[in-house]
């Protein structure tokens, strides 16, 4: 980084008071082990002994891919608004105000490498109503970078407000039939996310004044860092670690009595027992002789809540479901309406 | 110390007073964009946690107690050709009401063997009251060419699904009867309906009413010479032209298609917007020809023996937009 040895006066700050910090990198990763168990947790209801099961039924590697999927468009967001406070920071304070915001600082020490690779994350796994605020946070990025880093004014007039101003109007253009239909439809929200960010991009790609820089971005990065586990304990609470199954289940198969139809998760399956957990988090053993038949059930919680497309892409959808193939179930099965499959 | 961005601003030709306030006026700016960036984003994060968008399809199953139901009990009529009449022989329904329920039912996810209608009065229809054997059961759905009005919708427990038909008010009297074309050319003549019917009847001074509780009664009156007409809906009349085409026949009274049927769903406000889902997808989805092929195997070979009088509308009555969550390709 350029900032060294720049901007040095002939008095320097006097050194904050070092603190040891190493606790931080055991606790970083005892934090996703902490977020599974919490999930478990959960998905028990608060029961100690089906959440025992749970833990030694469960697969740690399935729960680590749903956590990383779950909570793969978070680490970009925590990179680039680091890096945006960073340099905005940097171009709008002086040195020791830099240096004195420890949190900010670390944005800058991101190398430019993560930066381009979380914008290229951040694009596939973003909802598509929050990509204007990713190229908002990207221009700023860039803008502000090269305003700290380059001199040729040319170069900074071209990347700060020939760019932005570019973007916004292709933008706005492509995004345009989005707006008008999420205004129409009362969509207040998506039309603001749609609206102000490219609009706000050609503002964000310089300095601040210098008295708002510091209360500006310590107060961002304070605020980020206080949602950031709430946003990580909610959106992960929510996420499915197990498939919903439909299991028919007849406890005397020989009879003509209709089979009983079970909705919950299969925790476990041996040679003699089924192991199931429903969605109350009672725990129920079987014989896997009265499991007449299982099926997997379609989870609509990633049901889009807002009718707004922009040429045909739902506007909650992030480019990696749209441009990956999507099964389109068409009709119910009756088993995940909890009525067995043949009526007797 | 300066700023380095500063640096690179200062280089312009104007006075230094007249650029340093505009970069000041500038930085300002920008500070307003990145303090509204910041708001609209907790703003919208909030809201977006908190609001959770109209309600799923898998939602409303479960508010309208659907999960876990083996059976699907739907009040019908019994005696109506056409529209909803029971086979003695077999015990099985068939017309356009059973139709249009198989419709709504299998989007709910019941297939025609998990179906079970009971027959049901007239007078039962507002209180879903359908009779099992010897004993009286409340159904989930009552479709019994149950015309939507003001004042049954607001009785208690009353509660209309979108229109699924439209059709007129008719009379129908025996072949050989002067057409009528007014109430007035019914004068002093015995006129049957049933008794909780939407008729016009009910209005006219200088008629003789007679009142039963199943048009099937009136039809048999008026086959048997005891009275002169019979009014209620076109579509009902119909099918018993259409079962007696020598003996029978319709008039036109000229009269507006007012009569909008739909089904009472109750207190279950989740299986209404469920219903009415089902109806939306039919009206307006052009892969669906369910309500089309009902129509042309239960209605549309009435209409020649119901002349001058139009059986029904042969389009479904527009349904109102459904807000339920859905996928784009579900739309």
């Amino acid at each position: 980084m350029a900032e060294v040895g720049r901007g040095a006066t002939s008095t320097p700050p006097a050194a904050p008071p070092t603190r040891d910090r190493q606790w931080l990198l055991t606790v970083l990763p005892a934090s996703p082990l902490l977020l599974l168990l919490l999930r478990l947790w959960y998905l028990s209801r608060q029961n100690l002994q089906t959440m025992l099961l749970l833990v030694q039924d469960v697969s740690p590697l399935g729960l680590i891919s749903t956590l990383l999927i779950t909570l793969v468009w978070i680490l970009p967001l925590v990179t680039l608004v680091g890096r945006t406070l960073g340099e905005l920071l940097r171009a709008s304070a002086a040195r020791e105000d830099v240096d004195s915001l420890r949190l900010v600082r670390a944005g800058l020490r991101i190398p430019t490498w993560v930066v381009a690779l979380s914008v290229v994350l951040a694009a596939l796994t973003w909802q598509l109503r929050f990509l204007p605020l990713l190229l908002m946070m990207t221009l700023a990025v860039l803008g502000l970078g090269v305003r700290n880093t380059r001199r040729n004014p040319l170069l900074v007039q071209a990347v700060c407000v020939a760019l932005p101003l570019a973007a916004a109007i292709l933008a706005y253009l492509w995004l345009g039939p989005a707006i008008l239909s999420s205004v129409r439809q009362g969509q207040a929200g998506t039309a603001l996310l749609l609206i102000l960010p490219p609009a706000l991009a050609v503002l964000s790609t310089g300095p601040v004044p210098r008295r708002a820089a510091r209360p500006l971005t310590s107060s961002i990065a304070m605020v980020a860092v206080l949602l950031t586990p709430f946003l990580v304990g909610a959106s992960f609470l929510k996420a499915p670690i197990l498939p919903t199954i439909a299991v028919e289940i007849d406890a005397n198969p020989g009879d003509s009595t209709p089979p009983e139809v079970w909705i919950g998760y299969v925790i476990s399956v041996n040679d003699r027992m089924t192991t199931l957990l429903d969605q109350q988090g009672t725990v129920r053993f079987v014989l896997n002789d009265q499991v007449m038949s299982e099926t997997v059930c379609p989870d609509d919680g990633r049901l889009p809540t807002v009718p707004v497309t922009v040429h045909g892409w739902q506007v909650e959808q992030p480019m990696l479901s749209w441009i990956a193939p999507a099964r389109r179930q068409a009709t119910i099965d009756p088993r995940c309406q909890g009525r067995p499959l043949r009526q007797p | 110390m300066s700023a380095p961005g500063a640096q690179g601003e200062s280089q312009a030709g104007p006075p230094a007073t007249t650029v340093s306030r505009r970069r000041a006026v500038v930085r300002l700016l920008r500070l307003g964009a990145i303090v509204t960036a910041v708001v609209l984003v907790v703003v919208v994060g909030v809201t977006l946690l908190v609001r959770t968008g109209p309600p799923s399809k898998d939602d409303l199953m479960r508010q309208a107690g659907l999960v876990g139901k083996s059976q699907l009990l739907v009040g019908v009529l019994d005696d109506e050709p056409g529209i909803s009449v029971r086979d003695p022989q077999t015990g099985q329904y068939s017309g356009f009401d059973i139709d249009m329920t198989y419709l709504v039912a299998s989007d709910l996810g019941f297939d025609r063997a998990s179906v079970r209608f009971l027959p049901i009065q007239s007078k039962d229809r507002a209180r879903m009251q359908a009779q099992d054997g010897d004993q009286f059961v409340t159904v989930d759905l009552v479709a019994a060419s149950y015309s939507i009005t003001a004042d049954r919708a607001a009785q208690p427990g009353v509660a209309f699904s979108a229109s699924y038909l439209s059709t007129a008010q008719s009379v129908m009297t025996r072949r050989g009867h002067a057409p009528v074309q007014a109430w007035s050319d019914l004068q002093g003549e015995r006129v049957c309906t049933i008794t909780t019917s939407t008729s016009l009847l009910s209005a006219q001074q200088n008629v003789v009413k007679v009142y039963r509780n199943k048009v099937s009664e009136c039809v048999d009156d008026l086959l048997a010479g005891k009275i002169d007409a019979v009014t209620t809906d076109a579509a009902i009349l119909a099918g018993f032209v259409h079962a007696h085409p020598g003996e029978l026949m319709l008039n036109a009274l000229g009269v507006d298609f007012d009569e909008q049927w739909g089904m009472n769903v109750g207190d279950n406000t989740a299986l209404r917007t469920l219903v009415d889902l089902s109806l939306y997808h039919s009206r307006y989805d052009s892969t669906d020809r369910r309500w089309e092929e009902a129509f042309d195997r239960d209605l549309r070979p009435e209409q020649h023996d119901s002349l001058p009088q139009e059986v029904a509308n042969d389009r479904q009555p527009p349904v109102a937009k459904v807000r339920v969550r859905e996928w784009p390709w579900q739309k």
